[in-house]
């Protein structure tokens, strides 16, 4: 039984994050393997044999409503990812996993401090970083494409230390922030990151590496094809 | 005084809008004054113009049945003899604003209007209201809704929410009204709209859309603050908004066209025809620049409903975005339906046993369907 995990869907949920739930599930069962969601709210348990974690984004004072919890949660993800267990976290959720999200207003929200790095968003919403975006990632190489698809909207720049950025963006994207090319973080199986889309229907390559430990999808499988014509579309989107 | 300054501006528009309508044939021109009239950067004429109106301002925003609404506002308060200026081109942004408040200067120049109604996009109403220099102006700004839509254009829904509010600190009377959502705590002391129920008001305008039914709640709150008692025996039948709803017949086939731009919109939509069955349905999906880029929206309409509801009749997708829903369809796992060019789906449903098409299609492709279904009807 592959148990998937569904973190705070009622709070963080802006960007149609479901669909990368719905991806799994429609994989998992092209594979015939057998599958529970569940949906995990604020005070509610992940399942003990949690074998995928998905955080999507939400805004300020939602991410606020949820910090308390998500805290309580620090050392179980920190083993979970440790495991090298696959989780995704998307935009709002992925500013919460560093140290600190500075906002729009100048005041300081803590993060829950298990990846270095801090966000800060600058005072003028006008400033908004929004568009399709495709960035360049080893870990999602293969024979399909070597880049990653998604739409990034976000006021946040991200600036991390000491981690591998899950891609590098090209001068007409952003990604973590305006100045250095890079977009989200990877630690492991574990993904931060500002692509929704939602990132893993766009991505299939990106699907079969984070579950390539339970399964091995084969991107050329005839009832699998129509998965990959997204991507390719979106490749050839503007900004 | 101003009025006169303004009205050499007024008459050569008017005269600008008939030349590029009615000679040129050019479009409609309902938002070309204000496009224009925007470029100067020295002027605000936005402001001048609403300066040179009356202190009765009712502003009517939210993400879904703005346009709707504030037609139906007008009808009961004209119903009623009081002069209303109004943009009821459901042109909302600034310039939409702007182009009525020019293109009306002469209907109002010897009588000002008894009210201001003005549909304002919910994220321009900041901009408008900061343009209303006269303080102690009546100001009732209705928000019907507010939900996830094209966040690409408008950013976090909350942050909506405390733009509009925040707008609204430099008049000391104003009221804004919502119904009890999870966004009114971001306005200061709203007045929270309850079901009203007006049954013979709703018999009296026919009103059979569930929303708009809804909406009127609206509407009756701010007339009974404004001290309006509504004479119903003077209501006429309310006739819907024209692109709204609207039906076009070709090649012995009809096509009824719903605006469905976000989630909000396809759920009400999907709602509307849950009970349709081998019925035809289009959804026509574009991602121009007044849809927004994202679609990730697809991902947030209702699951169980969209499903339960294809499945059963017959749909055909098509847009720039179709494979986009296509994809969305196939994950959700709804059997059975077609992907390929509008020209295509025509042929289609020429061919079904039903002559019956709802279509569902977000802004830029009901602009498209609206034009070709002109030049081809």
């Amino acid at each position: 039984m592959f148990n998937i995990a569904h973190l705070y869907p009622k709070q963080l949920n802006l960007y149609g994050d479901t669909g990368n739930i719905l991806v799994i599930q429609n994989v998992l069962k092209l594979y015939g393997i057998d599958y529970t969601t569940y949906k995990v709210g604020i005070g509610e348990k992940l399942p003990i044999n949690t074998d995928f974690i998905m955080v999507g984004g939400g805004p300020d004072y939602l991410q606020e409503k949820i910090y308390d919890d998500f805290l309580g949660r620090r050392d179980f993800l920190e083993n979970y990812f440790n495991n090298k267990k696959p989780s995704l976290f998307v935009c709002g959720s992925f500013q919460l996993l560093g140290n600190y999200y500075l906002d729009s207003t100048g005041k300081k929200l803590p993060g829950i401090g298990l990846f270095n790095f801090y966000t800060k968003s600058p005072n003028n919403q006008k400033s908004r970083i929004v568009g399709n975006i495709c960035i360049q990632s080893s870990i999602a190489s293969s024979d399909f494409s070597n880049k990653v698809v998604g739409f990034e909207n976000h006021n946040g720049r991200t600036y991390i230390k000491n981690i591998k950025p899950f891609g590098k963006t090209s001068s007409i994207s952003y990604g973590n922030n305006t100045v250095n090319f890079t977009e989200g973080f990877i630690y492991h199986k574990t993904i931060g990151t500002y692509l929704h889309g939602p990132l893993l229907v766009k991505n299939p390559h990106l699907l079969k590496y984070l579950l390539s430990d339970y399964v091995d999808i084969d991107l050329r499988r005839k009832d699998f094809i129509s998965q990959l014509i997204p991507h390719l579309n979106a490749l050839e989107l503007k900004r | 005084m101003l009025k006169i300054i303004l009205l050499p501006i007024s008459l050569f528009f008017i005269f600008a809008k008939f030349i590029k309508v009615k000679i040129l044939n050019w479009g409609v021109g309902e938002t070309f004054v204000g496009y224009v009239l925007l470029k100067v950067k020295f002027i605000d004429f936005t402001k001048l113009y609403l300066a040179s109106l009356p202190s009765n301002y009712i502003i009517i925003t939210g993400t879904n049945g703005k346009t709707s609404t504030t037609a139906l506002l007008n009808h009961i308060l004209t119903s009623q003899s009081y002069r209303v200026l109004t943009n009821k081109s459901g042109s909302n942004l600034e310039r939409g604003v702007l182009s009525a408040l020019v293109l009306n200067l002469t209907n109002y120049f010897f009588k000002n209007p008894d009210f201001v109604v003005l549909e304002v996009d919910e994220a321009s109403v900041s901009k408008i209201v900061s343009k209303l220099t006269k303080k102690t102006l009546n100001l009732s700004v209705i928000v019907l809704n507010l939900s996830r839509d094209q966040l690409d254009r408008y950013g976090e829904v909350d942050l909506l929410a405390k733009n509009i509010q925040g707008s609204l600190r430099q008049f000391p009377k104003y009221l804004i009204y919502s119904k009890k959502s999870k966004y009114s705590k971001f306005f200061i002391k709203p007045k929270i709209v309850g079901k009203q129920e007006n049954i013979k008001l709703i018999n009296k305008l026919k009103l059979t859309d569930k929303n708009l039914i809804s909406n009127l709640d609206f509407v009756t709150a701010v007339l009974q603050d404004l001290k309006i008692n509504i004479n119903n025996s003077l209501v006429t039948d309310f006739v819907p908004v024209k692109g709204r709803g609207r039906v076009f017949l070709l090649n012995n086939v009809s096509y009824t066209i719903n605006l469905t731009k976000n989630p909000a919109s396809f759920n009400t939509n999907l709602r509307n025809i849950s009970t349709a069955k081998d019925r035809n349905i289009l959804v026509y999906v574009n991602d121009n620049i007044p849809d927004g880029r994202d679609v990730s929206w697809f991902y947030d309409i209702n699951y169980i409903l969209i499903k339960k509801i294809f499945e059963k009749n017959n749909v055909f997708v098509c847009g720039s975005r179709g494979f986009d829903f296509y994809n969305f369809l196939n994950l959700i796992e709804v059997s059975n339906f077609n992907f390929n060019s509008f020209e295509n789906a025509q042929k289609y449903f020429e061919k079904t046993d039903s002559h019956d098409v709802t279509v569902l299609s977000n802004y830029s492709a009901t602009q498209d369907l609206v034009k070709f279904f002109n030049r081809n009807v």
